[in-house]
């Protein structure tokens, strides 16, 4: 294999802050290199150096042995560079075809004119190559966030690159989808080209790369194969110190009986859906895609509407019809999307931390206890430590593990029963996660009762006592720890996927 | 006021945190006395007792509906509707003053139609999911047809009782009555965004609607209260210019009330909120409304023609957004000019 791409002594350096300190990198043709690390430690810095949205302030690239310089994305993109990023890019009203051949449609010969018929044409024959089942003539906006995120990957493949860069190519796709990218990334391969690969799931690291890259604040700390590769490994290299797991132990004893839910059932969504959610004990829930485990918790906190069937909490009858009415009864939700659906970005972080309790706990007669604020929202932020010069603070100013724990924060205060958690640990790096499953714990502990709805199948049999798996809008099974494994888990959750 | 924010040391910001709340408001204080200083040389006669309290009556009546303003910015809406609230207030009111109806009934109408014009621009918003922007400019234009169709087009004045004139022309002690008024709505809704779980919802509300929603706020209420706030109190500034008066003219408007909600979104800008909402401040408002009410005072004082003023409102508004958007512009311009060079 030779080196197609080179980095030599790169260094970035953001307001005193250096992100990136004397990399020197090589990847070489075909392979695929897989560059972990925490959160901050400099890896979307990397690829925003190689993809030209930024530039170097010391050090040099090389392209196939030739030094190159990149003034921004589209000289990256001419010389055979090809991002895919962890934000989804496409433009909502436009087509699939018209997304993937974005700013490179193909043209009637010698006129600046688009031709449609073409466009509709390559579009299809590409989808057909890559074995994807997707409409190209349907908007973008119509389609569901997987859906939208396989069209950006389409895109990224489709641009006859030598190198492609993916950012979390995984997050937000179902199983299905999964492999449909991994045989994406098996072709690619055997066409030789490099692939730049950046994930939180260690276990997509180590099943797909060549070779692994571990950066740790801004420094290149080691290059190994990928076969020598575990989590035990990798881990300490990350974070720089030992983690004696991932997933603490718990102490909560399962205590009475605190949610009992008969036969809820939404429209097309779920039906028949019953379980009992018992003191101190984290349930998880499990499913593909539109599988209904992410819709029940959501109808659950009162977001979709009126579920018809019987909810009761703590011993009283629910009639859930929005989420103020549900945390009245003692359920909090901490949302999937922690930026659009969680915090108050430009607003302090005492705000963000008390806006769940404001009527229960911090006024009385709608006037606000200032103080009382002040001094619970003080004590929240040191019992999860969170990194933060002050309450004043914006979490704009923090980083993703920080916000995620103020976002906790908002729900450990007050007197909940239930505390559903969608995807806790999207995003957030290693350490904060610990952090996070951590308090998850203690909260067990204190008689919380916690559903856990989450894509990170690790994650769930990690952390959960039991795990509801649910497919196509029913409950398919309910496995207690010791039995759940990732494949029963999978097997369930594909029982009422009939393709 | 990024300028001035720069001018500001740094170093004050990272030994006392705290000021960075108060940015804005300590930069706008700043020019105020800035302008004060300056004002001096320029004209003799701005800093007379006579001139200052006339200032602040002038001030009064934008700083009260500048407030009702803030409201619905803070909230990421606007109001373009509050200047023919306050023409068909006027209305109202010197047409039951006229025909004797007594004062309390009066004012209390002149409420209940500010009430009902708010409603109807937060509900048509809310539940309609519509533009702020569109529902409150067609909302505008109807209330100006209703006041052309009921009054003829043509003023309206008569025998208005003295204790109705007093309300914008008199004084306690040596204030003017719409400046007492002015400080009072200004202290009540300062207590009520620090102190009250309405004012922190609206914070958040205006900051992420999602997210305040998934918190357990009410965002529609809120939002419709917004708006009926903002209609009462361009009410309230409405009955104070017209009682000052005590006649109605459909056309030329007393106290500006045609372009009374460029004014208002003015001060509310300058003050420091950011029309996307979520940002801004009472006390930032009230010095907005100050500082435009010095400039509008002031340009005739020395001299600048009153067609140029307009010019010179329209631009700081400009300014007040661009500096509000922090700085977006500046940068994509400055981005542009690194690609060149």
């Amino acid at each position: 294999m030779r080196d197609v791409f080179e980095l030599k002594e790169v260094s970035k350096v953001f307001s005193h802050n250096t992100v990136l300190d004397d990399v020197s990198l090589t990847f070489k043709r075909g392979e695929l290199h897989a560059l972990v690390g925490e959160n901050g430690a400099g890896k979307s810095t990397l690829i925003k150096i190689i993809s030209g949205v930024y530039r170097a302030d010391r050090g040099r690239l090389f392209l196939n042995g030739e030094p190159v310089q990149f003034m921004n994305p589209s000289d990256a993109q001419a010389a055979g560079i090809s991002t895919l990023f962890q934000e989804i890019q496409e433009i909502p009203e436009m087509t699939v075809a018209e997304n993937i051949f974005l700013r490179r449609e193909p043209r009637y010969p010698g006129t600046f004119l688009v031709d449609r018929k073409k466009l509709r044409q390559s579009a299809k024959e590409l989808m057909e190559r890559l074995g994807l089942k997707i409409d190209t003539s349907a908007k973008m906006r119509e389609l569901p966030v997987s859906t939208r995120k396989m069209v950006e990957i389409a895109r990224a493949v489709s641009q006859k690159a030598s190198v492609v860069i993916m950012d979390e190519p995984t997050a937000n796709l179902n199983a299905e989808e999964m492999q449909a990218l991994f045989q994406m990334i098996d072709d690619l391969k055997k066409e030789e080209v490099t692939i730049i690969y950046i994930s939180h799931r260690m276990n997509e690291v180590f099943s797909l790369a060549d070779r692994v890259s571990v950066l740790r604040d801004g420094k290149l700390i080691a290059t190994m194969p990928g076969e020598e590769c575990n989590e035990e490994r990798l881990i300490p290299l990350m974070i720089g110190r030992e983690l004696n797991s991932l997933y603490p132990a718990r102490n909560a004893s399962r205590g009475d009986a605190v949610l009992k839910v008969k036969d809820l059932s939404l429209g097309e969504h779920f039906g028949n859906v019953s379980f009992t959610l018992h003191k101190g004990e984290v349930l998880g829930f499990a499913g593909l895609e539109a599988s209904g485990a992410s819709a029940v918790t959501k109808t659950l906190f009162g977001l979709c509407g009126h579920p018809t069937g019987e909810v009761v909490c703590g011993g009283r009858k629910l009639n859930i019809k929005n989420p103020a009415e549900s945390i009245r009864n003692g359920i909090a939700f901490l949302p999937e999307d922690r930026k659009t659906q969680g915090l108050f970005l430009n607003q302090n972080l005492l705000t963000n931390i008390t806006a769940g309790a404001l009527d229960s706990l911090f006024s009385k007669r709608a006037i606000l206890h200032n103080r009382f604020e002040r001094s619970q929202s003080g004590e929240v932020v040191r019992r999860l430590g969170v990194k933060t010069q002050g309450l004043h603070e914006h979490p704009d100013e923090l980083s993703g593990g920080n916000q995620q724990k103020v976002l906790l924060g908002r729900w450990i205060i007050g007197s909940h029963k239930v505390l559903i958690l969608e995807e806790p640990t999207r995003g957030v790096d290693v350490g904060a996660k610990s952090e996070i499953y951590r308090q998850i714990n203690s909260l067990a502990e204190q008689g919380l009762a916690i559903i856990l709805f989450s894509t990170e199948m690790p994650e769930l049999l990690g952390m959960c006592d039991r795990v509801l798996v649910f497919s196509g809008g029913a409950l398919t099974a309910s496995l207690p720890k010791e039995e759940a494994t990732q494949e029963l888990v999978l097997k369930y959750a594909l029982e009422r996927h009939v393709s | 006021m990024a300028v001035l924010k720069s001018i500001l040391p740094k170093a004050l910001f990272k030994k006392r945190p705290y000021i960075r709340e108060y940015k804005n408001e300590i930069a706008i204080s700043l020019l105020i006395i800035v302008v004060f200083v300056v004002s001096q040389f320029l004209s003799p006669v701005f800093l007379s007792a006579d001139n200052l309290l006339n200032l602040l009556r002038q001030t009064a009546y934008t700083a009260i509906a500048a407030i009702g303003m803030y409201f619905v910015i803070l909230i990421g809406g606007i109001d373009l509707s509050i200047g023919a609230t306050v023409q068909i207030v006027g209305m109202v009111s010197i047409m039951m003053m006229v025909d004797g109806v007594s004062i309390g009934v009066t004012i209390a109408a002149a409420l209940a139609v500010g009430l009902l014009v708010g409603l109807l621009n937060g509900i048509i918003v809310t539940y309609g999911r519509l533009q702020p922007f569109v529902v409150t400019l067609v909302t505008r234009q109807i209330m100006q047809g209703i006041v052309l169709v009921a009054s003829g087009g043509a003023s309206i004045s008569g025998d208005v009782p003295d204790t109705f004139m007093q309300i914008g022309a008199g004084y306690i002690g040596f204030i003017p009555v719409p400046v007492v008024v002015m400080f009072v709505i200004a202290v009540a809704a300062f207590f009520m965004m620090r102190k009250t779980t309405f004012g922190r919802r609206l914070y958040i509300t205006g900051s992420n609607q999602t997210a305040a929603y998934y918190s357990g706020t009410n965002v529609r209420r809120v939002k419709v209260l917004a708006y009926v706030l903002c209609a009462l109190f361009a009410t309230v500034s409405g009955l104070l210019s017209v009682a000052r008066i005590g006649a109605f003219q459909p056309t030329t408007t007393h106290g500006g009330a045609a372009g009374m909600e460029l004014n208002a979104i003015a001060a509310v800008v300058v003050g420091g909120a950011s029309l996307s909402g979520g940002k801004g401040s009472i006390v930032g408002t009230l010095l907005g409304a100050v500082l435009y009410g010095i400039l509008s005072n002031l340009f005739p004082l020395i001299g600048i023609s009153s067609y140029i003023q307009q010019l010179i409102q329209g631009f700081i508004i400009l300014m007040a957004v661009l500096i509000s958007s922090k700085g977006k512009i500046l940068r994509v311009l400055r981005k542009e000019g690194a690609k060149v060079a």
